[in-house]
């Protein structure tokens, strides 16, 4: 299977979305996101508030856009199987981050 | 948490439509993302997502705010340790491997549906607003 999108957050990693995640994942759960590939991809490309590490799996990184003047945010998750190579695994809507995950990029500078 | 706000506040969320009612409930795990919703609508209408603590989401329609199902998100890894009910029936459910389907990328429960949402429901209800008219939404 091929590739929905490619590409490149801001820290310059690459990150893949499959058909096999899109369709599988993404549309199984959520059959409305359909046609929604470029709000998913700039999410990776242009987070508004930077990248977050999953508290439990520092591979796991997450991406937050606000979406289109609505009060919601397009959460985007993404596992790096290398360091500059990211997986999507899921993405939908929230209006609010999780509790526990960190702020990873841009690195704080307290 | 980094700084990403609640752009809508827990006590404008309700639950009107649903309550009073009985609904079949729709359930989907997805085990890349180790996560498991709960849907009492289907699962074509667009839904948002409300984080109540580090494992429980509500999702609810973003243009009435009605609230129309959960979302459990480290499901497997770290909901299902903490409550043994929940567990029990969950297991059950997986150990019916002809119930799974789509590659078994998304599992959909049949039988079990009804037993491993009220059992969530059950676990969460404190936690939850309206959890009492909630729970009697998937009773």
């Amino acid at each position: 299977m091929g590739n929905v999108f490619e590409v490149t957050d801001p820290r310059g990693r690459k990150v893949i979305c499959t058909e096999e995640c899109w369709f599988g994942h993404i549309l199984g759960a959520r059959s409305w996101m359909a046609g929604m590939e470029e709000a998913v991809s700039a999410a990776i490309e242009k987070p508004s508030f930077g990248i977050c590490c999953d508290p439990h799996n520092e591979n796991r990184h997450i991406y937050y856009r606000l979406y289109k003047n609505k009060p919601r945010y397009i959460k985007v998750v993404v596992d790096f199987v290398r360091e500059d190579l990211g997986r999507v695994v899921t993405a939908f809507p929230t209006d609010s981050g999780k509790s526990g995950e960190k702020l990873i990029w841009p690195e704080s500078t307290d | 948490m980094a700084g990403i706000d609640r752009l809508i506040p827990t006590k404008e969320l309700k639950v009107t439509r649903l309550a009073g009612e009985r609904h079949p409930p729709m359930l989907y795990y997805d085990r890349d993302f180790d996560a498991l919703m709960i849907l009492a609508i289907s699962p074509d209408t667009e839904t948002v997502v409300h984080y109540i603590d580090d494992h429980v989401a509500l999702l609810y329609e973003p243009e009435t705010l009605e609230i129309v199902g959960l979302q459990i998100e480290d499901f497997k890894s770290g909901f299902l340790p903490k409550h043994e009910n929940v567990r029990r029936v969950w297991r059950l459910s997986e150990a019916n491997k002809n119930l799974e389907d789509v590659g078994d990328l998304i599992i959909t429960f049949e039988r079990l549906k009804p037993q491993v949402a009220r059992e969530v429901v059950q676990v969460t209800k404190n936690l939850l607003p309206y959890g009492a008219e909630l729970e009697a939404v998937f009773a």
